[in-house]
């Protein structure tokens, strides 16, 4: 026996074998994805329309928040003169490198705790 | 404009597979039609519970719904989607087991005595075993799968799911003795 598999056990298995009749079960699946896909629907629509809205408003607060945060992320954390040093390490030597790899870390510690 | 889903009942699985993960919504109810019986009784095995195997098999459907797109190749739409169960099935495990009581297994002891309800009873034994140790069991002996092909699965070691299966059926066999030591027991299997 390859699999060790308890002879008496597997009668039980085969006998009580659940069976599914048509309960309505797809149509109840179907109405969860198309809830879910409406759901997605709506927050993408309201992602636009928070941007469209922020985008217009008198002095564009959007803009100048982006402007900034563009600004902020570009910084180099470490003044290196030397020029090739400098091309190397420019990924990674800016507020943005950082963050990144933070969000990178991030990402792989969650895939390996969730796997 | 919708098609009509009597034109996928046909259709190959993998054919089936690569529209709904363009999105085609029709060709997506097909796959649950095909596979709802067999991802619902595997996640009942596992799980010893009608509406749990209910909601997590929704679950299951409803992330593969989300993910399909990302499905490389279609052909393999089948293990794929028994990968998705069975991680639905140990997380679901893993939030749950801290919570479980000794409770269940006097009911299960109890119950014993109803011949007629073997059924039941394997299913309040199954929900007796720890996460991992039950679905190598349901692998095993409802889906008839080899050790081998249940760690390739699960990402279990070979020697682990032996080692599961071999304590999850002594297990089984204990919680169920009530069957074996009735004179009707050959008869009423």
């Amino acid at each position: 026996m390859s699999n060790d598999r308890d002879p008496i056990l597997e009668a039980m298995f085969e006998k009580t074998r659940p069976t599914y009749e048509d309960d309505g079960y797809v149509e109840r699946v179907m109405a969860k994805v198309d809830a879910r896909r409406r759901n997605v629907m709506v927050g993408r629509l309201s992602i636009v329309a928070l941007i469209f809205l922020l985008e217009f408003l008198p002095s564009s607060p959007l803009q100048n928040s982006v402007g900034r945060v563009t600004q902020l992320l570009g910084n180099e954390l470490v003044n290196l003169d030397a020029g090739w040093m400098e091309m190397i390490l420019a990924p990674v030597n800016s507020i943005a490198g950082v963050v990144g790899m933070f969000l990178l870390g991030l990402h792989v510690l969650y895939r390996r705790n969730v796997r | 404009m919708s098609a009509n889903p009597g034109h996928y009942r046909e259709g190959p699985e993998a054919l089936i597979a690569s529209l709904a993960a363009r999105g085609d919504r029709v060709a997506f109810a097909e796959l649950v039609r095909r596979r709802q019986a067999w991802v619902r009784s595997l996640l009942r095995r596992c799980s010893g519970d009608a509406h749990i195997a209910e909601d997590l098999s929704q679950q299951v459907f409803l992330l593969a719904w989300r993910k399909i797109s990302q499905l490389r190749d279609v052909e393999k739409f089948g293990s794929w989607l028994k990968r998705m169960a069975i991680n639905e099935w140990l997380q679901y495990k893993r939030k749950n087991d801290a919570l479980r009581g000794a409770a269940g297994e006097e009911e299960i002891v109890e119950s014993q005595q109803d011949k007629t309800s073997i059924g039941l009873d394997l299913d309040g034994a199954m929900a007796l075993l720890p996460g991992p140790v039950s679905l190598c069991i349901a692998l095993s002996y409802h889906e008839q799968m080899t050790h081998k092909e249940i760690a390739t699965l699960t990402g279990i070691q070979v020697g682990t799911v032996k080692s599961h299966v071999r304590r999850g059926s002594a297990r089984l066999r204990e919680l169920l003795s009530a069957y074996d030591e009735s004179d009707d027991s050959k008869d009423a299997l």
